[in-house]
């Protein structure tokens, strides 16, 4: 019987066997999945925004892709997986709102989705992960759910579109 | 920045409750006038929640939906996000047009429909705040999404988690009275530092 373990904003959750992992309704989040084929653990973080204003960050959240990375490594790492073999895996950054930005108070976070991708990679060169796959960006929300077992991350677009990463 | 600037008590929320009540009263009362109907609204709801919770709060996170989003400014600011089910924009769309809708994929003029009923809400509504707060606010251009709930409010949680872990959702559902067919909802999210300014303009 598969268990699915829900992953929220600013969440980051461990799975093996017959557990799922899903993230549901991403739009300009960022799914993040890091995994040891060797032991079948994997562990997903619901990233919200490249990094904290605020000096002092919270510690254990993966609100932020600063500290989501450093997380999952930290919590798979306690679980008995080295570091050397972990691999990774994005899905999300859409940029919901693609119509024209600029206007009188609209400062919206232009890109947000992009910016996003962008941290989450470079904090995981900087980590040394080795991103293994992604599906970014475009205009649509995603929901995600990671299989441990094979390393599947399969993504459901809202246009309808199922693949697996 | 403070996490949780503010933990609204009893009176607080009941005043943030009664300024959505009179907002969505001029609100509903324009879209009743354009459509020639009457709309009904639900009395309004005040939660405070950690970010987390919020997809769940706004619809449920895997539903399609369609999604307006508009941005204020001025002495407060904050995010209006009005969410329909698509089924509720085809008959709205028919009340409009007086012809029977198909089921379409949103092109260009379904999108600037759709729009252009946020921005009679929300310019309603706004108007009314501006009385009552006693201040100017500028409203910005709608954008459209028609996606999952939860990925449409993104942008929003992302704006508003710069600052805060806990955010201030002030929702009401309105709805044509004839069987709730038609059907949306009006969610404001203060940003947080505004909910104290808010507040102090209504003396509290």
């Amino acid at each position: 019987m598969k268990k699915v373990l829900r992953v929220r904003i600013s969440e980051c959750i461990l799975a093996k066997d017959s557990e799922r992992l899903k993230s549901s309704g991403l739009g300009s989040c960022i799914g993040l999945v890091i995994w040891d084929p060797q032991k079948k653990i994997g562990g997903m973080a619901h990233i919200l925004l490249p990094s904290s204003s605020n000096s002092r960050p919270p510690k254990r959240s993966a609100k932020y892709a600063s500290s989501a990375v450093a997380l999952l490594i930290q919590e798979l790492k306690s679980a008995g997986c080295r570091p050397r073999n972990l691999v990774a895996k994005i899905a999300g950054g859409a940029n919901m709102f693609p119509q024209k930005f600029n206007t009188a108070c609209g400062e919206l976070g232009i890109n947000i989705g992009d910016r996003n991708t962008a941290a989450v990679k470079q904090e995981l060169a900087k980590k040394k992960i080795r991103l293994v796959s992604e599906d970014l960006g475009g205009e649509t929300g995603r929901t995600i759910e990671f299989n441990p077992k094979t390393g599947e991350l399969c993504i459901y677009k809202s246009s309808g579109e199922v693949i697996v990463i | 920045m403070g996490v949780a600037a503010i933990k609204l008590d009893h009176t607080q929320a009941d005043a943030l409750k009664e300024l959505c009540n009179i907002g969505m009263g001029h609100a509903t009362t324009a879209l009743a006038q354009l459509l020639g109907k009457t709309i009904y609204f639900d009395v309004p709801k005040v939660s405070q929640v950690r970010l987390s919770q919020a997809p769940e709060i706004i619809g449920s996170p895997e539903e399609t939906v369609i999604g307006i989003y508009l941005r204020f400014s001025g002495p407060i600011n904050g995010n209006i996000i009005l969410i329909f089910p698509k089924k509720s924009i085809l008959l709205l769309e028919q009340i409009m047009t007086r012809k029977p809708s198909q089921d379409l994929a949103f092109d260009e003029y379904h999108t600037s429909l759709v729009k252009e009923i946020g921005n009679i809400l929300v310019g309603s509504y706004l108007s009314v705040m501006e009385g009552l707060l006693k201040m100017r606010l500028v409203q910005s251009v709608p954008w459209f999404a028609f996606d999952l709930a939860s990925a449409v409010i993104d942008p929003i949680l992302i704006q508003l988690g710069e600052d805060s872990d806990e955010i201030v959702v002030i929702e009401a559902e309105f709805y044509l009275r004839e069987g709730r067919e038609m059907r949306g909802k009006f969610y404001l999210l203060p940003d947080p530092n505004s909910i104290k300014l808010m507040l102090n303009a209504v003396g509290l």
